[in-house]
């Protein structure tokens, strides 16, 4: 019981000394083979069925590892249902994907992988082509690469994907100041609640929410409730990371909001239930920006 | 006996070293047990912490309209954690298998569930969270609305408003539910002429109508989240682990308790059986003591016997040994019966241990009728005083026995070198023959000593000779008293020495009687004699004693002979010794009848010597008498020789027996003889024996 309180009482320190957003980290641990095997794989076409489709088809590093279209294209040119969510800094997040139906980055490629629409490959397909690929072989050291490393591989390379160095990170570590409005455009984002969900490492990428709270939303395909059934599940998805959000609109599950400015007033309208006025929007706007950072170091 | 005392102590061997490794190993998985069961506790413990922990972020979320959710998300992964830490532990599963079911089955699922819940209520709370920050804020922007639009606002708008933004605030501040959906029905319904009013009242009012619908549900879910369910089952296991363990730790330290005590009853078996051993081997001591003491003692008299005797004189040197013998006891004994007879020597020794205490002595007996008495010699004065007290005790006391009373005496040899015992006995054995010796010393110069060792000298120089084949026949020409011819010869044993002297074989005939070995000496010369004399066309004597006779061996040979050498008896005369040892009158006849029926001769030899008895010698078929060179040596001096041979002579003739002299060494012996009348003689006068003829 002792030990309990003693828990408890540096858990309320640590609660009234944190902040509600906190730095990505500069360095995080992986395996340099395996994610350098990872990037390969992660631009291989090979991976798909009409190999046309990489990963980085969509998730293009051009585009804040997003992509600029409203909904993802896959494997003969098929259009997905949803906006391609960003893999930067994916490690951070509690669940993947948008209806958060993966609880790590392996199921997300393996997801991904199997979707009929994005990759539409299968375990023995996957491995054919890659075992037909020398270079492969060679990196893994194996005479057979097996599915589950190819997995592992890209896996492991997006867990480098992680953007640290941001203007707000720094200036939360005390190294720069904000300008006044970047300063003013995170008051306002506390103020209208929009911290409330979108706080900790990613910014979001930690809870699940319903788009439409105060007014509905209508377009909510592929939403939590495809996978949990639950009424009040409808219209909730996981809350996507600000990070690097300038570099990827359009913006929401659908793309529906082309600019950032647009995605700003929408989700104050829908789920804050605010109208903000122009320079409210231009505030956050610039707030926003300050959190993207460096690119991954793995990207060049 | 030996074999199955080891197999026992290697059972015991066994048992001991089983009991002390199943008490070391028992004792090591108990102590395994303990860290395994206390680790189980732990984990069961952790986990109502961390799920204490994540109660309290969610709380916290609610409370704080400004939360991190990665505290949520981070407290339920280190809940999750430690729950699969719990579910991977081997030892609940295997030790606790019903109490791990209840985990898996039933805290597992429904934490399964409050996490569900808990994402779900996510999406509530920041709802509820951020309408309530929408109408702290609207609450601040009233009063700006009031001064400007007041004019276009109904009337009590504002306190509307107010209402149901407080009882919105009281709601969400009590968790209990104050709102009234008329009141915001009523608010909705109100129009405005002023856009920006109608906009910030559809606002707000949506704001109202998502709490409203929204806060029984977000009520529900903090209910269900915030509830004890899975605690309950917690602490249900944690309690059930608890009893479970306690029992089993109580089982575990009774057969603790119970190895302990075989060990405990183990140890005292072993002390019983070595108290046991001990006490056998205590007894087994004492029995073989009394064992060694009476095989070292002699019943009768309780003295110490000749072992005893043995065993005492080991070392000691400066100590004198008295041979006390009763004289002719066995006359005692066959006089009064063996149990006077005991109880004088039961008498002897107590007198004996009497006379002698003031010099310290110990008594034995050390044979039938020997007392020895051992004593120091530095205790006694001389050997004489000592000798003359026991003897001059005896001398001049009677003992008596019941109703008896009677003189003894006794004899004593002492000795004070080793051996002592055969020394003394030596020593003892010149008294007896002694008639003047009451005691004696024993010295080198005893005449028994020098007999003996005589005595072990033939023997030695027999039995070589024997080996050797050096025991020859001579011959001695016997001749007609009247015409001096030679008319036969008495074949005689020499001993050939190794040094080629030769030697009567007389000295050496007690010898060979006492050794066995007259057959050797019978059998050479009877032999050698008949096979040499065979060709020699002349009769002969041959020595024949009662010895021989009774010797079948001898007997096979004489008829080997008569077979061999035809007709040879007939010129043999068979020299009988006469001596006190003929009691068997029988076999001699039947060996008289047998020779003379071969056609031999019988001659008495020695006639005259001890025993003779001219009773016997009528009723024997006899020829020859020789008469004792003892009365024919002296037979020209000695008148009473002259008259005994002439008697003798006289008496031949009647009976019709022939006289043989020996023993003539000249001329006047020979003159007698023949004024005699005897018929043969033999002698140096004549002829010295002859080895060859």
């Amino acid at each position: 019981m002792i030990r309990f309180f003693i828990f408890m009482s540096i858990s309320i320190g640590i609660v009234c000394a944190q902040n509600l957003i906190t730095p990505i980290p500069k360095e995080i641990k992986y395996n340099k083979q395996k994610a350098k095997i990872g990037k390969m794989l992660f631009f291989d076409t090979r991976l798909s069925k009409d190999k046309k489709v990489s990963c980085a088809s969509c998730h293009k590093p051009s585009n804040g590892w997003s992509d600029n279209k409203k909904v993802s294209i896959g494997v003969f040119g098929q259009k997905d249902t949803i906006q391609t969510p960003t893999v930067l800094n994916a490690i951070f997040n509690f669940r993947e994907f948008w209806n958060g139906r993966a609880k790590d980055l392996k199921e997300q490629v393996d997801t991904t992988l199997h979707n009929n629409i994005e990759m539409d490959m299968d375990k023995n397909s996957i491995e054919k082509n890659v075992n037909s690929i020398k270079l492969y072989k060679d990196m893994f050291k194996k005479d057979y690469v097996s599915y589950k490393m190819v997995v592992d591989a890209i896996a492991e390379f997006q867990k480098t994907l992680i953007t640290p160095g941001a203007k707000f990170d720094r200036y939360i570590e005390g190294k720069v100041k904000l300008s006044k409005d970047e300063l003013n455009g995170y008051k306002t984002f506390k103020r209208l609640g929009c911290i409330t969900c979108h706080n900790g490492k990613n910014v979001g990428g930690n809870s699940f929410q319903k788009i439409g709270i105060i007014f509905k939303y209508d377009n909510c395909p592929n939403d939590r409730h495809s996978i949990t059934k639950i009424s009040i599940d409808k219209c909730v998805y996981k809350v996507p990371t600000l990070r690097n959000i300038a570099l990827t609109p359009p913006y929401f599950h659908d793309g529906s909001a082309k600019t950032l400015k647009s995605a700003i007033e929408k989700m104050a309208y829908y789920n804050l239930g605010y109208i903000i006025n122009e320079k409210e929007i231009k505030n956050i706007e610039k707030f926003l920006k300050t959190l993207t950072g460096n690119s991954p170091k793995l990207s060049e | 006996m030996n074999k199955r005392v080891d197999n026992k102590t290697i059972i015991i061997l066994f048992i001991g070293i089983f009991l002390v490794v199943s008490l070391i190993r028992f004792n090591n998985s108990r102590k395994v047990y303990f860290a395994n069961s206390n680790l189980i506790q732990l984990k069961i413990d952790q986990i109502g912490h961390k799920e204490l922990n994540l109660n309290y972020t969610i709380l916290e979320s609610t409370i704080y309209l400004f939360n991190n959710n990665d505290k949520i998300e981070q407290a339920i992964k280190t809940l999750q954690k430690t729950i699969k830490n719990l579910k991977n532990d081997k030892n609940f599963r295997e030790n606790f298998p019903k109490i791990y079911k209840k985990f898996v089955n039933s805290y597992i699922k429904e934490m399964d569930k409050k996490i569900e819940l808990i994402y779900e209520f996510g999406a509530i709370n920041s709802a509820i969270k951020n309408s309530n920050t929408y109408l702290i804020n609207a609450l601040s922007r009233l009063p700006y609305f009031h001064e400007r639009y007041s004019s276009n606002m109904p009337h009590g708008y504002i306190r509307e408003l107010m209402k149901s933004i407080s009882n919105i605030l009281l709601s969400k501040n009590s968790l209990r539910n104050f709102i009234d959906i008329n009141d915001i029905k009523n608010l909705e319904n109100v129009k405005f002429k002023t856009k920006k009013l109608q906009e910030f009242n559809n606002i707000t009012t949506a704001h109202f109508k998502m709490i409203y619908k929204n806060f029984p549900i977000y009520q529900n879910y903090l209910k269900k989240i915030t509830d004890t369910k899975c605690m309950d089952i917690l602490s249900s296991i944690n309690s059930e682990f608890f009893t479970k363990n306690l029992k089993r730790v109580k089982d575990i330290n009774y057969v603790f308790y119970a190895i302990i005590l075989l060990v405990i009853l183990y140890t005292l078996f072993v002390i019983v059986l070595l108290a046991k051993i001990n006490k056998e081997n205590y007894k087994l001591n004492i029995a073989s003591k009394k064992l060694r003491e009476t095989i070292r003692t002699d019943m009768l008299t309780k003295l110490g016997n000749r072992q005893r005797y043995e065993e005492e004189i080991k070392g000691l040197d400066n100590i004198a040994l008295f041979i006390v013998n009763i004289d002719k006891f066995k006359h005692i004994n066959e006089y009064f019966g063996t149990d006077i007879g005991d109880s004088v020597l039961k008498k002897v020794a107590s007198i004996l241990k009497d006379i002698t205490k003031n010099y310290d002595s110990k008594i034995y007996r050390l044979g039938a009728d020997d007392f020895g008495v051992l004593v120091d010699k530095e205790n006694i004065k001389s050997f004489e005083k000592v000798s003359e007290e026991i003897i001059s005790w005896f001398e001049n006391n009677k003992i008596s026995i019941g109703k008896f009373s009677f003189r003894i005496s006794v004899s004593i040899g002492i000795s004070d070198k080793r051996p002592f015992f055969e020394k003394a006995d030596i020593a003892l054995s010149e008294v007896k023959e002694s008639i003047r010796l009451k005691y004696l010393l024993f010295t080198e110069s005893c005449k028994r000593v020098k007999n003996i060792e005589n005595n072990i000298n033939k023997t030695s120089i027999l039995y070589q000779a024997i080996k050797d084949d050096r025991i020859v026949p001579v011959y001695q020409p016997i001749v007609d008293i009247e015409t001096k011819k030679i008319v036969k010869y008495e074949v005689l044993a020499r001993v050939v020495h190794e040094d080629g002297r030769v030697e009567s074989i007389f000295p050496y005939l007690k010898i060979a009687m006492d050794n066995k070995l007259y057959f050797d000496i019978t059998k050479a010369i009877l032999i050698k004699s008949v096979s040499y004399l065979y060709d020699k066309n002349i009769d002969f004597n041959l020595n024949f004693s009662i010895e021989d006779i009774n010797d079948n061996k001898i007997m096979n040979i004489l008829k080997g002979l008569e077979e061999s050498y035809k007709d040879i008896f007939k010129r043999i005369t068979f020299e009988l010794l006469e001596s006190e040892a003929i009691e068997d009158y029988e076999a001699i006849n039947s060996f008289i009848k047998y020779v003379k029926s071969k056609g031999a001769k019988i001659a008495i030899d020695d006639f005259g010597s001890g025993y003779s008895n001219f009773e016997h010698i009528i009723k024997l078929d006899i020829d020859y008498l020789k008469i004792d060179g003892s009365l024919i040596k002296n037979i020209d001096s000695n008148s009473g020789s002259l008259k005994i041979v002439s008697l003798m002579n006289k008496f031949a003739k009647d009976t019709n027996i022939q006289t043989v002299a020996e023993f003539i060494e000249n001329e006047a012996i020979w003159q007698k003889l023949k004024e005699l009348g005897i018929n043969f003689g033999q002698g140096y006068y004549f002829s010295k024996p002859l080895e060859s003829i």
